[in-house]
């Protein structure tokens, strides 16, 4: 077990180096040049001649050799020296103090919210017997996973927040700004936990050992929420396990729907400008995000299944081979 | 734990969290309407991203909004009259008849938000320092400074090596408002990362870059311009910005009393009149807004291709459906409200016959598709901009235009830096521009050879001795002639195509009075609510 | 089930798929696999009488389809002609109202589902070929390979689509097709988990050893007993992504990263509607609705392919 944990720890390091190392040179490759938004060019009151650029950008030590600059950059992050944005200056730790709590704080409300409400969801529609209903809820979230999220954010805020006054439109002032824009988040990865469930209950309700406890004589509820609901999870385990990805994609959308100051927001504008300190700290920390997440799910499956064994075992393969021998 | 528990735990948390919702909700509601009359507060949402905190040295929307309100300038431009300066931090002035040499005489009693006092030695320092950055807009107004004396602490004369005309308007700028010397020692990441010390009616407070900022009002503060209303302190304890890029969040923001001003596109201005709002105009007094030509690339290097393309497109209908009828087609160069207008509205009207008879006679005179070919090339010009819906709309419909005259207008968006780099190396045959400078000496810092050379023209052009003329005659009359032959002979050989004169649409709550435009810095000085 | 297959469990179908659940029954799949084609087709005929939901999303694909095959079809309306009334709203003369460039919407509908369609047929193979060999390799090789594949995986999962697709845009402009690409690419994670964990199932069981044993050679064994086995899972996931990505390339889009004007990719409709919405709400909803109608479609479709049991319309 402890050596599982190590590998996994091992890989998790590597992902995050690849992925850094793979941004780094990705962004090098591309035309552009950051210096140009210190410089102003694009904007209309620039004077900068093209001569004057080449001081800027030795200035913020964009002239180097490539590879002088990534051992540099590697070894200033790893030191935790994160550097300043090339577009505004601040320091990119600056940027990820007022930005990640934003951003976790909304992912971690829409994935609770999407936990909750798809699990109420699915075991209604289970329990529910009357077909017309059942076909009902189960339909829903085949819209909530088709509607795209800056959809419902602006139908939302139009309605919730300028008709109806129920909610503010933007800002970061706690419980009723996050409302919103967690709910319009949730949405897609409710209804997908709420479809997968709802599946992999109606599989496990068919199982045999269910008719032996309705046999001896469990209400209907207590079947589901006793039994059957524990062996279906592992599946919409994992899908949530991909769904924090999902999430951290998704805010992006929501932090520009609803003026949110988060990790994805300052994605789209560095990656625009190319801002290379910044584009590196979202990428590793979308990638640490990531993979956290998925080492938890994965050991939360032993928790869960002891059946499940996580150390190597001889495939079932190589046994029948020995045996033949 | 068994999974009953868990589950029912589940819903537990689940009902509590929806009632607390619930109450939540009831209570942002009440808070969220806090504009009504007589507050103290002014709620500002603002539409443009700075990318630096500090209005000497960003180049985007920092100045022109929050920092014009942080920072005072030596002098300000008359309301009434464009081509009026009052006095401000710069209680009079004078300026020598070949336009080389500048004394101000600066009031007294002015200090910064620090308590630091207002002198010649400052404002020396201010423009010194700002000379060494040459990538801020209005470090090009203090270069080629000779020398700066500070006779007594309240006067500076400033020295040019050549003639600038232009230097007076520009020390009316927010570009050239007066920092402390505390700001000046830093480095310029940390000045645009924390903000600048002032001497203006209002301080920060706080900010989260590029998200929200907040100014409180400056105790004390007695040194406004003889161009504002009033004299004194500022009517808010506070004011607080908010950067919404939606569109429409704006708009609904302001319908729904969640901010008292905010920007408006051009298609909410109807609904946010039909709303109760106010709906404030800036005309802008810059270039119009245009299509710079590269003369050295593609089928534009031919002058009556350039002349054709002009007269094809429609400016009465670009302006109908990309500004929903509000902004007007350019006259001339420059702006209509811009006080070196020139009239060329006969060189600037839709005329695709002519547009047709220049093209054929040029050799354009195959046409496949509703295209013009020559010698088998098709007559193709490429328009290359930053991705952004307000180009786009315009676009669009000048694309849709050239079309009826066989010109295939092709649109080349691209992302900000990528068209920052296109914009540096000239790749580009056409783009769009406007400009921020009310001078009319913006053209020579678009077109000049030695500047920013936006036509791309060979180095000793006829043009560059009339630039070096309009820089250095400081005789208005003289000048302003000078200036409209510029405008001539930009406009008439294409390398200048003008499509309309923009204007700044910001909707207001009902009681919000004395807000005041400068041209694009936005003036909240008077401005009171209720 | 061997190893840290379960950790890199598909997440979205293959455990829920004929009634095989993730704690893994050891129920072989069909050695011969034509017979049970053959009895899916049987029985999914039988399934469409009983489900008119599945037989309309079909049929709404199928327009879809036809409409990007030729529009013209569906409407004799230029697109980007400027020529009627602007920021009309929905008529009998114009069905999606008009924009504010004075374009028919609903010419512009038509029209876009053709760059739609390519767009997300181009993303659903990228990702299918380049995510179904990846996982084919890692799981057939196995041992260090696999670990290395999956690394790559989980390092395209990390890096942020937005950068993917600028990379695209920035060396070789704003498309529909390059946008595609972009999205295909986020999908290679997907379709590789999904092939891997089938292929290593069916790896495991004994006749796959058994054909080894008879000498069939390896190659033989891989494209005529193991990839037409492990395919069912991918091609379901094959039709969930269909959906997905339409989803990711019309908020793409919304971002900024859309196709050049005037093309009328729904995504980009969307997208440039949004400014619209207090003046001319029909800008953004009515390609939105389109696009949600797909989406929902395909996923019915998705849904049905998935499950041999009956599930409710």
């Amino acid at each position: 077990m402890l050596q599982y944990v190590l590998r996994r720890i091992g890989h998790a390091v590597l992902v995050l180096w690849a992925a850094f190392t793979a941004t780094f040179f990705l962004l090098y490759a591309l035309p552009g040049d950051a210096s140009l938004t210190r410089a102003g060019i694009g904007s209309d009151s620039s004077q900068v001649s093209p001569q004057q650029l080449a001081q800027i950008r030795s200035e913020l030590g964009l002239d180097r050799p490539v590879l002088v600059q990534y051992f540099e950059t590697l070894g200033n992050t790893l030191r935790g020296h994160l550097g300043r944005s090339l577009q505004s200056g601040t320091p990119v730790k600056k940027l990820f103090a007022e930005s990640v709590p934003s951003t976790l704080e909304l992912a971690g409300a829409a994935l609770l919210l999407a936990i909750v409400l798809g699990f109420a969801w699915a075991v209604l529609t289970v329990y529910v017997r009357w077909e017309p209903a059942r076909t009902a809820l189960g339909t829903v979230p085949a819209l909530g996973v088709s509607i795209p999220i800056f959809w419902t954010g602006l139908i939302a805020l139009d309605w919730l927040s300028f008709r109806w006054r129920l909610f503010p439109a933007f800002g970061n002032s706690g419980f009723s700004s996050l409302v919103l824009p967690a709910v319009v988040l949730a949405i897609p990865s409710a209804s997908v936990a709420a479809q997968l469930l709802t599946r992999s209950l109606e599989t496990t309700l068919a199982s045999p050992f269910i008719a032996t406890v309705q046999a001896k004589g469990a209400s209907r509820l207590r079947i589901l929420l006793g039994h059957a609901l524990r062996n279906s999870v592992l599946p919409v385990l994992t899908a949530l396990g991909m769904t924090a990805g999902h999430l951290i994609g998704g805010s992006v959308v929501a932090e520009a729907v609803f003026t949110r100051s988060g990790v994805g927001d300052i994605t789209v504008r560095a990656v625009d400008f190319q801002d290379s300190p910044v584009v590196l700290f979202t990428v590793v920390f979308a990638a640490t995000v990531f993979v956290v997440v998925n080492l938890i799910v994965d050991l939360l499956y032993v928790v869960i299944d002891p059946r499940i064994q996580l150390t190597a075992a001889p495939r079932a393969g190589a046994r029948l081979q020995r045996a033949a021998a | 734990m068994s999974r009953k528990v868990l589950r029912r735990g589940a819903l537990a948390v689940s009902l509590a969290s929806l009632t607390a919702l619930a109450l939540a909700a009831c209570g942002s509601s009440s808070s969220s309407s806090g504009g009504a009359g007589g507050s103290k507060t002014l709620r500002v949402a603002l539409s443009s991203l700075s990318q630096c905190n500090d209005p000497q040295l960003d180049n985007y929307g920092f100045g022109s909004s929050i920092g014009r309100q942080i920072v005072d300038s030596l002098v300000a431009r008359d309301p009434s009259d464009a081509n009026k300066i009052d006095p401000w931090l710069a209680k009079s002035w004078k300026v020598s008849p070949d336009a080389k040499t500048y004394t101000f005489h600066l009031r007294d009693g002015v200090t910064f938000s620090n308590g630091e006092k207002l002198t010649a030695q400052v404002v020396k320092d201010n423009f010194v320092t700002l000379a060494k950055y040459t990538e801020a807009t209005g470090s090009a107004f203090v270069q080629g400074i000779s020398s700066i004396d500070t006779p007594n602490a309240s006067t500076v004369v400033i020295k040019f090596a050549q003639p600038n005309a232009p230097f007076l308007q520009a020390a009316a700028q927010y570009q050239l408002g007066i920092v402390a010397e505390a700001t000046l020692k830093e480095s310029q990441d940390d000045r645009c990362a924390n903000g600048v010390i002032g001497s203006g009616p209002y301080v920060t407070k706080s900010f989260t870059l590029n998200k929200n900022w907040v100014l409180k009002k400056r105790k004390g503060y007695n040194w406004a311009s003889t161009a504002a209303k009033h004299q004194g302190e500022g009517y808010f304890q506070q004011i607080d910005f908010t950067f919404v890029q939606e569109a429409s969040v704006r708009t609904g923001a302001l319908k729904s009393g969640q901010v008292d001003l905010a920007p408006l596109t051009f298609q909410d201005v109807e609904g946010a009149k039909a709303a109760g709002l106010q709906t404030l105009s800036a005309p802008n007094r810059v270039p119009a807004v245009s299509l710079e030509v590269n003369t050295s690339k593609g089928v534009l290097q031919d002058e009556k291709v350039r002349q054709a393309f002009r007269d094809a497109i429609d400016r009465q209908d670009v302006v109908d459906k990309a500004t929903s009828g509000l902004a007007k087609p350019a006259t001339g160069s420059l702006t209509a409200a811009s006080p070196f207008h020139l009239d060329q509205s006969g060189l600037l009207k839709y005329d695709p016959k002519t547009a047709t008879s220049l093209l054929e006679s040029a050799g354009w005179t195959q046409v496949k598709n509703g295209i013009r070919y020559k010698d088998g090339k098709p007559l193709k010009i490429t328009v290359t901009y930053a991705n952004d819906p307000a180009n786009t709309q315009f676009l669009q419909v000048i694309q849709a235009d050239v079309k009826k005259v066989g010109i295939d207008f092709e649109l080349r968006a691209l992302p900000t830096d990528a068209f920052d780099k296109a914009l540096s190396t000239g790749d580009y045959e056409v783009h769009r521009w406007s400009g921020a400078l009310i001078d009319g000496d913006v053209l020579r810092t678009l077109f000049s050879a030695k500047t920013l050379n936006k036509s791309q023209l060979p180095a000793n052009n006829d043009l560059e001795p009339l630039f070096t003329a309009e820089q250095s005659t400081s005789d208005p009359a003289k000048r302003t002639k000078i200036i409209d032959k510029l405008q001539q002979l930009i406009v008439g050989r294409g390398y200048q195509i003008p499509i309309f004169d923009n204007v700044t649409y910001y909707g207001a709550a009902k009681d919000l009075q004395g807000v005041a435009f400068d041209d694009s810095a936005i003036l909240l000085y008077d401005a009171k609510l209720g | 089930m061997t190893e840290t297959d379960l950790a890199q469990q598909p997440p979205e179908t293959a455990l829920v798929l004929s009634g095989e659940d993730a704690v893994a029954d050891a129920r072989p799949p069909r050695l011969a696999v034509r017979s049970g084609r053959a009895e899916r087709v049987r029985r999914a005929v039988g399934v469409i009488v009983r489900q008119p939901g599945l037989v309309v999303s079909i049929l709404l694909l199928a327009v879809v389809v036809l409409a990007a095959w030729d529009p013209g079809l569906f409407t004799h309306r230029d697109p980007i002609a400027q020529d009627y009334p602007r920021l009309s709203g929905p008529s009998a003369a114009h069905w999606f109202g008009t924009d504010d460039a004075g374009r028919d919407i609903y010419a512009r509908v038509v029209h876009g589902a053709s760059a739609s369609v390519k767009a997300v047929v181009v993303a659903v193979i990228v990702g299918l070929f380049v995510g179904s060999g990846l996982g084919l390799l890692a799981a057939w090789v196995g041992r260090l390979v696999d670990d290395i594949v999956m690394r790559v995986i989980d390092v395209l999962l990390s890096v942020p689509a937005l950068l993917i697709a600028l990379a695209f845009f920035t060396a070789l402009g704003f498309g529909t097709i390059h946008i595609a690409i972009a999205v295909g690419i986020g999908n290679i994670a997907s379709f590789a988990r999904v092939m891997r964990a089938e292929v290593l199932r069916i790896k495991a069981f004994g006749y796959v050893e058994a054909a080894k044993f008879s000498g069939i050679s390896r190659l033989r064994i891989v494209t005529r007993h193991v990839v037409p086995n492990a395919l069912g899972p991918v091609f379901v996931l094959a039709t969930l992504e269909v959906g997905l990505a339409l989803l990711n390339i019309s908020s793409l889009s919304f971002l900024g990263f859309g196709a050049p004007p005037p093309a009328p990719e729904w995504g980009s409709l969307v997208a440039s509607g949004r400014d619209f919405l207090g003046a001319a709400w029909w800008m953004t909803t009515m390609p939105g609705l389109v696009v949600a109608l797909t989406v929902l479609a395909a996923n019915r479709v998705a849904r049905s392919l998935e499950g041999n049991r009956a599930v409710a319309p």
